[in-house]
């Protein structure tokens, strides 16, 4: 991808158009014509066709033969999320069937169809719909079958294209959103890796692009069916330190909060940030970083409350946890109210949870409105 | 095209009427081009023509705002994209066969002698295949010369988006010309 290539590209487009419309001609006849047909605000419509019609068009340079029920002119379809900017009870909505994948401090809007898919053993590839994937360093990551090397005939490209692409059988991608940790190390015992840096890559009506953002990449593989709407993916990433669901990027766990009581008023909604030790580097303290958020509504929200009010207080002397190792390890619950956030720590690898000034249980009941971002 | 877009602003005449006639006469030509551009270049039933026509019929009511704000290029180029998606949605189904004596001047099986006209041969082949949205942000980009603003007001889309479209439609651009030579 050189810069001649660029420019080349760019001028043969220019060209293109240059050869195929500048000497299209409409006298002022035309025009005139055009104009008094809006006068008279009359709209004309296409007659709708109600049946079967041959219709020879000749569209760029390929003779076409068109058997079609037309449909009625519809709305043409939406563009990029119009992404709203206020904060109503601590986050910014989504658009409509849309939802925010979170991670780090990056987050993408995908539409809510598209079912959450763990990478791990490359069971997310099935050439299967649209999915989302969300992964972090310190994950088992592989894109491939666990049980060996990834079996793919090669693709005939450049190494670097060979390497941004799934290690897996064409037949098998699909369109998929990754928001990972930027230092992810997939099928991590390869030595010999190449280097994929940001960019589009494409391969017979696939596209992969690849982007990071200080600690967090977002890639994107895309089909030409979903080419319209995987723009409208990469339009709607936001970098923030505080993520659209309320979330800090990086959480300090242990200090200070104002926390729930068993007095306040009901939350209006709340959000449970997950967090895992990310990034982290050999010998460093661990960064408790962003995995993954949810959202609470008003009635899940006081769901969660009123199971926090019947958790047991923590037993001096707990007996051993059994770890969940289903969640993020440590989650923060935000409670919205009418004027201020009350925040309770989640101590998942301790089975505890704050509320009211002191250390509960982390009950099952609990734990259901916890962040859960790999499916089941 | 500063000129023409400047020729589209100003105050607004008592005579809407001849307003919009002086209008349409000084932009219909670019807005065929475009409309002819964003089709792929269909010519049966004189299609650009349609879409211009009807993009100017759902103008003219708005007209008055249109012309106070300024808006009106982008209100009616986005009518022309808007319907192009229609069509193009219908013309999904289309099945495409040979064709002994393509229409283009640039042909496939023998092309140009020089490099530049077949890039853009391959270009326009290249547009045949984008989305209707995709194309009209290249065409708006590289044969109108509009900045990413201004496409994104004509695409009712982000910056970013528009950007988009533009970096993804060369990226596969850049992919066959590389195809291209690999094969001379």
């Amino acid at each position: 991808m050189t810069e001649d290539r660029t420019d080349r590209a760019e001028e043969a487009f220019r060209a293109a158009f240059a050869e195929q419309a500048d000497d299209l001609s409409v006298t002022g006849a035309d025009t005139t014509a055009w104009a008094e047909a809006a006068r008279c605000t009359t709209r004309r419509r296409r007659l709708p066709v109600a049946v079967a019609a041959a219709v020879v068009a000749v569209l760029g340079g390929t003779l076409l033969v068109v058997d079609v029920l037309a449909e009625p002119g519809g709305p043409a379809p939406a563009e990029a999320p119009v992404v709203e900017t206020e904060r109503v009870d601590g986050a910014i909505a989504p658009r409509d069937g849309w939802r925010w994948v979170e991670r780090g401090g990056v987050a993408v809007q995908v539409p809510e169809g598209w079912a959450q898919e763990s990478l791990m053993c490359g069971g997310a590839w099935t050439g299967g719909a649209p999915a989302v994937a969300s992964v972090g360093a310190d994950d088992y990551a592989t894109l491939a079958d666990c049980m060996g090397r990834p079996g793919r005939d090669s693709l005939g490209t450049d190494a670097v294209t060979e390497e941004a692409f799934p290690p897996v059988a064409v037949s098998l991608w699909r369109t998929i959103l990754i928001i990972e940790d930027a230092g992810t190390v997939y099928d991590g015992d390869r030595q010999d890796a190449v280097e994929v840096p940001d960019g589009t890559y494409t391969y017979e009506g696939w596209t992969l692009d690849r982007t990071t953002y200080g600690g967090t990449r977002v890639t994107l593989l895309s089909d030409e069916e979903h080419e319209e709407l995987a723009t409208e993916v990469l339009a709607s990433v936001v970098v923030d330190d505080l993520s659209p669901s309320g979330c800090r990027a990086i959480e300090e766990f242990g200090q200070e909060r104002h926390p729930a009581s068993e007095t306040d008023t009901v939350a209006r909604a709340a959000t449970v940030c997950g967090y895992g030790a990310f990034p982290r580097k050999s010998g460093d303290e661990p960064v408790h970083g962003l995995e993954a958020s949810r959202r609470l509504d008003a009635g899940a929200a006081a769901g969660l409350t009123a199971a926090l009010r019947s958790a047991p207080l923590l037993p001096e002397d707990p007996a051993l946890c059994e770890y969940r190792l289903d969640v993020p390890y440590v989650q923060l619950v935000r409670l919205f109210g009418d004027d201020d956030v009350r925040e309770l720590e989640v101590a998942v690898y301790d089975c505890a949870v704050q509320f009211d000034g002191t250390w509960r249980t982390l009950t099952d009941e609990v734990a259901s409105f916890l962040v859960r971002p790999d499916p089941v | 095209m500063a000129d023409a877009r400047r020729a589209t602003r100003g105050g607004l005449r008592q005579d809407l009427s001849s307003d919009f006639a002086e209008w349409v006469a000084a932009r219909g030509p670019a807005l065929h081009r475009f409309a002819h551009l964003v089709t792929g270049g269909a010519t049966v039933t004189a299609d650009a023509a349609d879409l211009v026509q009807d993009a100017l019929v759902g103008a003219y009511p708005r007209w008055q705002e249109l012309a106070r704000s300024g808006t009106a290029e982008a209100y009616v180029r986005r009518s022309i994209v808007n319907a192009s998606v229609t069509r193009w949605r219908q013309q999904r189904r289309l099945v495409a066969v040979p064709d002994a004596e393509p229409h283009v001047a640039a042909d496939a099986h023998h092309p140009d002698p020089t490099a530049a006209l077949a890039d853009a041969a391959l270009a326009w082949r290249l547009c045949a295949d984008l989305p209707p949205t995709q194309r009209a942000a290249v065409v708006l980009r590289f044969y109108d010369d509009w900045t990413f603003g201004e496409i994104a007001r004509v695409l009712d889309c982000t910056e970013s988006t528009a950007r988009s479209h533009i970096h993804r439609a060369l990226a596969v651009l850049r992919t066959r010309l590389a195809e291209e030579g690999d094969d001379d």
